[in-house]
C-alpha cells in the first residue's frame, strides 16, 4: 500500500476508535436491566474500569418520569408587598404621631394611597419617607408606588425563593438526576426521571414553605451524640463553639444514624453546610446535624420583611448583614425571646431544613433584628446573606406556585415506546442501505460503510455530551442518517457522469469529488440552519431530534466525503486497471 | 441501476405559469383553512390529554360518557395501539376552571359563609387558572375556611394543603387551591372504572399561558429559519434566487400544514420539527440545483438563463429524486412501526420531503427567471431613460 494513504488510514482508524471508546458507557447502559440501570453504582460496577463515565440517558418520555413547570404567583407576592408597605407606613405614621384620614393600598394594590388631615403632617411624612422607604415613588398627590428596578428585583427574587424551595424539597427525596431551573421570567422547570406520581410530586412542590424560628437545645447536643456510640462509615464528629455534631455527605445514611437519638423536648435537623476548596470553588455537600428544642418560637408569617443591608461604619463597616423586621405581634413575642434567651443560638428553618443559627447577642425589642454572618470574606459573605434572605423571605412573602405545565410518562409505557420506536428506526435504515448497495453497487457498499459509521459518530457525539435520548430522537435518527447518505448519492451521481464523459476511473473519482463538493456544502449548511433554530427553539423531546439531526450532518462530511474517498483511493491504487463499479 | 435515463431533457419551465399559479394557490387555500381545520394539539391548545389503559375493554362511547358527565362533553377519546391493548387517548381542550360566572357565584356564597369575618374580595389568577385568593377583614380560623369552601361546594383540589394561609401582618388573605383539569380527569376515571383497572399512562397538560407562548415561539421559528435560509442563499449565490426560495419555502410550509389541514390528525411541537426539518430539507435540494445552475453557467457562456435552469434541473434530476427516496425509505419504518405521535411525523414528513422536490423544480426556478426579466427590464429603462431625457 502507498505509504501517502497511511496517515489517513490512521486518522479514520483513531476517530473509529474514539467513537467506539465513548459509546461503550451507553452500551453498558441500555444493555444493563431497566430496573438497575439508573443506579449509579450498578451502572459504574458494569463499565469497565477504562471506559469512560459520559453517557446518553433516556428522555422522560422513554423511561417514564414527571416534567412540571411550576408558575409562580408573582403578581400576587408584589401585590401582598404594597399591602404590607401600607402596614409599615401606618404604624411608623402612627408613632410619629402624624395625623392621617387614611394610609391603605389601592384596590389594584400597585400602589398605597394615602390622605393626611393637613399639609404639615403630609409634608413632614414626604420628607421622612424618602429617606426611610427610598425604593418607593411618590406619584401625584400621595400615591406612593415601588421603583419598577426594585420591583423587578423583587419579582426575580420571588422565583428565586421559590426555585431555592424547590430545590430543598426535591434535594430531600433524593431522585436521581433531577432538573430544575428558570423557564421564562416566572416559571420553574422541574424533570424528576423515574418518578411516576405526578400527584405526589405536585402535592409536594406545591406546598408554601414553613419558616421556624427555634432554639438550638447546645446544653444537650453533647451527651446526646456521645451516646450515640460507634458511627457507620461516612458519618464523623465534629466541634462546633464546643458544640459536638455528625457530619456526612449522605443525608440518609445522618438521617437514620439520628433516627429517634435526640432527647425528651429536642429533635435532630439537619443543615447543609457548603465546603469550599481553598480557591472558593463549591465542594461536595455535606449535612451536619443540629439538635433543636421541639417548641416552635415564632413562625415566618411575623416576618415582615428581609434584605441584606451593609454595615456603616465602625469595626465591621462595609461588611453584609441580613436585616429582618417583624410585624407588631410578632416583635413582642421577639422581644420575649430573645430577652430571655441572651447567649443562646436562635435556629432559622426552612422546611425542616436548619438555614442557619446566630447567637442572641442581646434583647431586640425594636421588632428589627440584624444577623451578621460567620465568615469574613466578603463575596462568601454576600452569597450567605442572599440565599439566607432568600430563606427567610420564603416564610414572609411566599410567592404561591402553580402548575404551568404537566407532563408524565408512566413506567410501562416507555419500554414499548423503545421497542417500536428503535425496530421503526432499524428497518428505515436498514432499506436506506440496501437501496444504496443495489442502485450504486460498489459505490453503494462504500456508502453504505459511511452511513454506519456516521450512525456511529452520531452515538458517540451524544454519549460525549451525555444527551438526552428521545422519542423524536429516535425518530430523528433514521431521518438524519437517510438525508446524511445525499452526500454520497451526490459523489456517485457525480462519479457517473464523469464516466459517462469518458473520463477513467481515477479521474472520475477525483472530479465527482471534488464537483460535488460545494453542492455537499451549501446544501448541509442551509439545513444545519433550519437544525440550529430548532434547536434554540426546540424543548424537551425536539430539542433531541435538532441535536441528532445537526450532529448528523457535520458528521457526514467526515464520514460521506473523506473516508468514502479514502476507500476509493485505496481501492484504486491496489487495483489501478479495475473499472469503476457505480 | 438508473431511475433517471443520462441526456433526459425534460423542459420544466414550460408550464411555468401554471405551476407557479398552482403553487400560490395551495398557500392561499392552506392559509385560509388554517384557522377552522387545524386541529391543535395541547401543546398549542393547551388543555389536558391523557392516555389510559384499561384492563378490560371499554369502549370509546362509555369513556366519552363518564367524561360528558363532568361537564367535558367536547372530550375527544380515540383508541390507540392494538384493539386488545385497551388504550385511549383522552383529550380535553381547554377550558376555564373557573369561568366569570362561577366565580361570582362562589364569591356569593363566601360572602354570606363568612359574613362574620367580613368577606372583602374574591378573586382568580387567570394565568394560574386554578388558584383563588380570598381576603377577609378579620382572621378566619382554618377550620372555618374548611366550613365555608364546602358550604360554597368549591372544587377543591385532594392534595394535601387545599387551603393555604397567607396573612402575614395585615389584612387576612387566603388562596382555594382549586383541583387542575389534569387531577379532575384522571380522578373521574379512576372512579368511573375502579382504581385497579385504569392504569393511567401519560399526562400532558399545558396551561393557557404556555400555549399561547409555545404558539408564538413555533411561529416565530419557522419564519426565524425561512429568513435565515434566504439570507444565506442571497449571500452564497445571486439575489435572483433568494424570492424563489423564500416562495418554495411557503410552499412546502403550506403543503406540509395541508397534512393535518386534510387528516385532521393532531398539530403538536413534533409537527414544529416536521416544518422546520421540511424547510431545511426543501432548501437542500434548491440549493444543489442552484449550485449545479452556477456551474452550468460557467461551462456553458452565452446560454439564457431559461436553459441553464432547464439544464441544471435535467443533470441534477437523478440525484433529486434517488435522495428523495432515501429519505422517504428511512421514514417507512416510522410509519409502520411507531405509533401516536411518531405516525405523524414520518408521514407530515413524506409529505414535506414530495413536496420540497417539487418546490426546488417547479417554484424557484421559474421565480428565478421571473425576477431576472424584471430586473433586465428595469435596467433597459435606465439605460434608455436618458436618451428619452435628451430628446425632450
Amino acid at each position: 500500500m502507498e505509504s501517502r494513504y497511511i496517515g489517513r488510514i490512521a486518522f479514520v482508524v483513531f476517530v473509529v476508535l474514539a467513537a467506539v471508546y465513548f459509546v461503550v458507557p451507553t452500551f453498558v447502559y441500555f444493555s444493563l436491566p431497566a430496573e438497575t440501570r439508573n443506579d449509579q453504582e450498578a451502572f459504574e460496577a458494569a463499565l469497565p474500569s477504562w471506559a469512560p463515565k459520559k453517557r446518553m440517558t433516556l428522555g422522560l418520555d422513554l423511561q417514564g418520569g414527571v416534567h412540571l413547570v411550576m408558575g409562580v404567583d408573582v403578581d400576587k407576592a408584589v401585590r401582598d408587598r404594597v399591602e404590607r408597605r401600607a402596614d409599615e407606613m401606618r404604624s411608623w405614621a402612627e408613632k410619629e404621631g402624624l395625623k392621617f384620614a387614611s394610609i391603605r393600598a389601592t384596590d389594584a394594590r400597585d400602589a398605597v394611597q394615602i390622605t393626611f388631615a393637613n399639609e404639615e403632617d403630609a409634608s413632614a411624612f414626604r420628607t421622612a419617607a424618602a429617606s426611610y422607604w427610598g425604593d418607593m415613588r411618590r406619584m401625584g398627590g400621595d400615591r406612593w408606588v415601588f421603583d419598577p428596578v426594585y420591583l423587578q428585583q423583587f419579582r426575580e427574587s420571588a422565583v428565586d425563593q421559590a426555585l431555592r424551595t424547590i430545590r430543598d424539597r426535591i434535594d430531600k427525596w433524593g431522585v436521581t438526576e433531577p432538573t430544575i431551573a428558570k423557564r421564562g421570567s416566572d416559571g420553574i422547570l422541574v424533570q424528576l426521571p423515574g418518578f411516576t406520581d405526578p400527584q405526589r410530586a405536585k402535592e409536594l412542590l406545591g406546598r408554601t414553605a414553613q419558616l421556624e424560628f427555634r432554639l438550638v437545645a447546645d446544653a444537650e447536643a453533647n451527651e446526646a451524640i456521645a451516646k450515640i456510640g460507634t458511627l457507620p462509615e461516612g458519618v464523623t464528629r465534629g466541634h462546633d463553639g464546643g458544640q459536638a455534631y455528625l457530619q456526612s455527605t449522605d443525608r440518609k445514611l445522618l438521617e437514620q444514624v439520628l433516627e429517634g437519638k435526640a432527647p425528651e423536648g429536642t429533635v435532630f435537623l439537619l443543615g447543609r453546610v457548603e465546603q469550599r476548596d481553598p480557591s472558593g470553588m463549591p465542594g461536595p455537600v455535606v449535612y451536619r446535624s443540629y439538635l433543636l428544642k421541639s417548641k416552635v418560637e415564632l413562625t415566618g408569617d411575623r416576618l415582615t420583611d428581609a434584605r441584606v443591608a451593609v454595615e456603616q461604619g465602625g469595626l465591621g463597616s462595609g461588611r453584609p448583614y441580613v436585616a429582618i423586621s417583624f410585624d407588631r405581634e410578632g416583635a413582642r413575642q421577639f422581644a420575649d425571646l430573645t430577652g430571655a434567651n441572651v447567649g443562646k443560638r436562635l435556629a432559622i428553618v426552612l422546611d425542616d431544613m436548619v438555614s442557619s443559627a446566630p447567637v442572641i447577642n442581646q434583647k431586640i425589642s425594636e421588632g428589627n433584628a440584624q444577623i451578621t454572618l460567620g465568615t469574613q470574606n466578603y463575596n462568601q459573605a454576600l452569597e450567605e446573606a442572599n440565599d439566607l434572605v432568600l430563606v427567610l423571605r420564603s416564610g414572609a412573602l411566599p410567592a404561591p406556585v402553580s402548575i404551568f405545565e404537566e407532563r408524565t410518562v408512566g413506567a410501562s409505557l416507555g419500554p414499548e415506546l423503545v421497542r417500536s420506536g428503535t425496530t421503526a428506526a432499524v428497518v428505515g435504515m436498514l432499506l436506506v442501505m440496501a437501496f444504496m448497495a443495489v442502485y450504486y453497487r460498489r459505490q453503494g457498499v462504500i456508502a453504505v460503510v459511511a452511513f454506519v459509521l456516521n450512525g456511529l459518530l452520531i452515538l458517540a457525539a451524544l454519549s460525549m455530551v451525555g444527551a438526552t435520548l428521545t422519542l423524536p430522537g429516535i425518530a430523528g435518527f433514521a431521518l438524519t442518517l437517510g438525508m446524511a447518505v445525499d452526500a454520497n448519492v451526490l459523489i456517485s451521481e457525480r462519479i457517473r457522469e464523469e464516466l459517462r464523459a469518458g473520463r477513467t476511473a481515477k479521474a472520475a473519482i477525483h472530479e465527482g469529488y471534488k464537483k460535488a463538493f460545494t453542492a455537499i456544502f451549501d446544501s448541509n449548511v442551509t439545513t444545519l440552519v433550519a437544525a440550529f433554530v430548532l434547536l434554540q427553539y426546540g424543548t424537551g423531546p425536539v430539542r433531541g431530534f435538532a441535536v441528532t439531526l445537526s450532529i448528523g450532518i457535520i458528521a457526514s462530511f467526515f464520514t460521506a466525503v473523506f473516508v468514502t474517498r479514502l476507500i476509493n483511493e485505496v481501492m484504486l491504487a491496489r487495483a489501478p486497471q479495475a473499472t469503476l463499479s457505480v | 441501476m438508473e431511475i433517471i435515463k443520462p441526456g433526459t431533457n425534460i423542459d420544466f419551465l414550460a408550464k411555468r405559469r401554471t405551476f407557479v399559479t398552482v403553487s400560490i394557490a395551495v398557500i392561499l387555500l392552506v392559509l385560509a383553512l388554517l384557522p377552522v381545520r387545524v386541529n391543535l394539539g395541547v401543546d398549542f391548545a393547551g388543555g389536558t390529554e391523557i392516555e389510559v389503559k384499561f384492563a378490560e375493554a371499554v369502549g370509546v362511547d362509555r369513556i366519552r360518557e363518564t367524561m360528558g358527565s363532568i361537564g367535558f362533553s367536547g372530550a375527544s377519546v380515540q383508541q390507540i395501539g392494538d384493539a386488545t391493548e385497551n388504550a385511549y387517548l383522552i383529550r380535553v381542550g381547554q377550558v376555564a376552571l373557573v369561568g366569570e360566572a362561577e366565580l361570582a357565584q362562589y364569591r356569593q356564597a363566601l360572602e354570606r359563609e363568612l359574613s362574620a369575618y367580613g368577606f372583602v374580595s374574591l378573586e382568580s389568577n387567570p394565568a394560574t387558572g386554578d388558584l383563588l385568593d380570598l381576603r377577609t377583614e378579620r382572621e378566619v380560623p382554618m377550620a372555618e375556611l374548611q366550613r365555608a369552601a364546602r358550604g360554597a361546594s368549591l372544587p377543591l383540589t385532594s392534595r394535601d394543603e387545599p387551603i393555604r394561609n397567607l396573612t402575614r401582618g395585615g389584612q387576612p388573605s387566603y388562596q382555594f387551591v382549586l383541583q387542575g383539569l389534569s387531577d379532575k380527569v384522571a380522578g373521574t376515571l379512576t372512579d368511573a372504572f375502579g382504581e385497579d383497572k385504569v392504569e393511567v399512562r401519560r399526562v400532558e397538560f399545558v396551561g393557557p399561558q404556555v400555549g399561547k407562548q409555545l404558539r408564538n415561539r413555533g411561529i416565530m421559528a419557522v419564519l426565524l429559519s425561512m429568513a435565515a435560509i434566504v439570507l444565506y442563499v442571497l449571500f452564497r449565490f445571486d439575489v435572483r434566487f433568494a424570492p424563489g426560495t423564500l416562495l418554495a419555502l411557503l410552499h412546502d410550509v403550506a403543503v406540509v400544514m395541508g397534512y393535518w389541514v386534510v387528516t385532521g390528525r393532531e398539530f403538536n411541537l413534533t409537527s414544529i420539527a416536521v416544518l422546520l426539518t421540511t424547510v431545511g430539507y426543501s432548501v437542500n435540494d434548491t440549493v444543489v440545483i442552484f449550485d449545479r445552475v452556477r456551474e452550468v453557467a460557467t461551462r456553458r457562456k452565452g446560454l439564457s438563463l431559461y436553459d441553464t435552469i432547464n439544464t441544471a434541473i435535467n443533470e441534477s434530476l437523478s440525484r433529486t429524486i434517488v435522495t428523495g427516496l432515501t429519505t422517504i425509505l428511512s421514514l417507512v419504518g416510522l410509519m409502520i412501526f411507531a405509533r401516536g405521535s411518531l405516525f405523524d411525523f414520518a408521514a407530515a414528513m413524506i409529505v414535506g420531503v414530495i413536496s420540497g422536490t417539487y418546490s426546488s423544480i417547479y417554484v424557484t426556478g421559474p421565480i428565478a427567471l421571473w425576477v431576472d426579466a424584471r430586473l433586465q427590464k428595469r435596467e433597459a429603462a435606465r439605460k434608455v431613460d436618458p436618451a428619452k431625457a435628451a430628446h425632450a
